[in-house]
């Protein structure tokens, strides 16, 4: 017997072998759903921190606009030394 | 026009163009739910998964015998063909396709699984009994185990043209089709390889004929 006839008695005995049944229905779903999903929990993400950082920002923003367009700065800015 | 038919024409309708051109080769099951899986449509997909995956899994099992492995094998294969559908051309079935994505799949496994593979011996007193016997009485757990342990002595590009060629029984076209080789290089992989397995049996102390 040679190596070949070898391979072939055992390739034919083994074809007779019972499989183990798989079903992997569910995790292949569950696969090509993850990232539609996952996309959207980085949006939603995303958004949540956009909002988060945009109301400190927009606070700061509005103080900064009512210090430069307060009518009195110019008045006052030349005491600000002596006050301190 | 009866209801139901008319609701297949619409579904039909929907698909791409070159989906239709899959008539000739592709049974008209596949057809449909590869063209609603184009569209989306994941239960469809999950059809064409259950038809497909006894077939599929079958191969998968000459790539690795551990229950979990295989299972995750057979999963990778359907993940990776939904990724690929819209590269499916349809001018051949869907399972010689799939059969090219497992493939390549499990090819994959076994490079990867080749860097932290221990070194086994030849499984000599298994291989001696298993040929001594008559193929019927031949148990075909042991056999396909201890042709798995044979195999997998050898490195991963020799063991797939081997398994391709003699296991599976492919022909050399057929071999170049699956592996995206060409026909001059199965050829030369394989005798390499049959090379290789014969002095890994008879440095074992095995006695072959020429």
């Amino acid at each position: 017997m040679n190596e070949l006839e070898i391979l072939k008695k055992l390739s034919s005995a083994s074809r007779r072998e019972d499989v183990p049944r798989v079903d992997v229905c569910q995790r292949v779903l569950a696969c090509i759903g993850t990232p539609e999903d996952e996309m959207n929990r980085y949006l939603a993400w995303i958004a949540g921190l956009s909002a988060a950082a945009a109301v400190p920002a927009t606070i700061l923003a509005v103080q900064a606009l009512e210090i430069m367009s307060d009518p009195l700065r110019e008045f006052f800015s030349p005491f600000g030394g002596i006050l301190l | 026009m009866d209801p139901d038919c008319a609701a297949l024409t619409a579904l039909i309708a929907d698909v791409p163009e070159r989906v239709h051109s899959m008539r000739p080769v592709v049974p008209d099951e596949d057809i449909e739910d590869i063209g609603a899986g184009l569209n989306g449509d994941e239960h469809a997909y999950a059809r064409l998964v259950r038809r497909h995956q006894p077939r599929v899994a079958t191969r998968m099992w000459k790539f690795s015998r551990d229950a979990a492995d295989h299972e995750d094998l057979v999963q990778e294969v359907f993940v990776q063909a939904f990724l690929g559908l819209k590269n499916y051309r349809g001018d051949a079935p869907f399972e010689h396709w799939l059969a090219r994505i497992a493939t390549r799949v499990g090819y994959r496994f076994w490079k990867i699984n080749a860097r932290d593979r221990t070194i086994q011996s030849v499984p000599i007193e298994d291989l001696e009994h298993l040929l001594s016997s008559d193929s019927r009485d031949v148990d075909a757990q042991q056999a396909g185990a201890t042709l798995h342990q044979l195999m997998d002595m050898l490195p991963p590009r020799d063991r797939l043209v081997l398994v391709l060629r003699y296991v599976e029984e492919r022909s050399v076209e057929e071999t170049a089709g699956l592996t995206g080789w060409t026909q001059t290089m199965v050829k030369v992989q394989s005798w390499r390889a049959r090379k290789k397995l014969r002095k890994l049996l008879e440095d074992a102390g095995m006695e072959l004929e020429r």
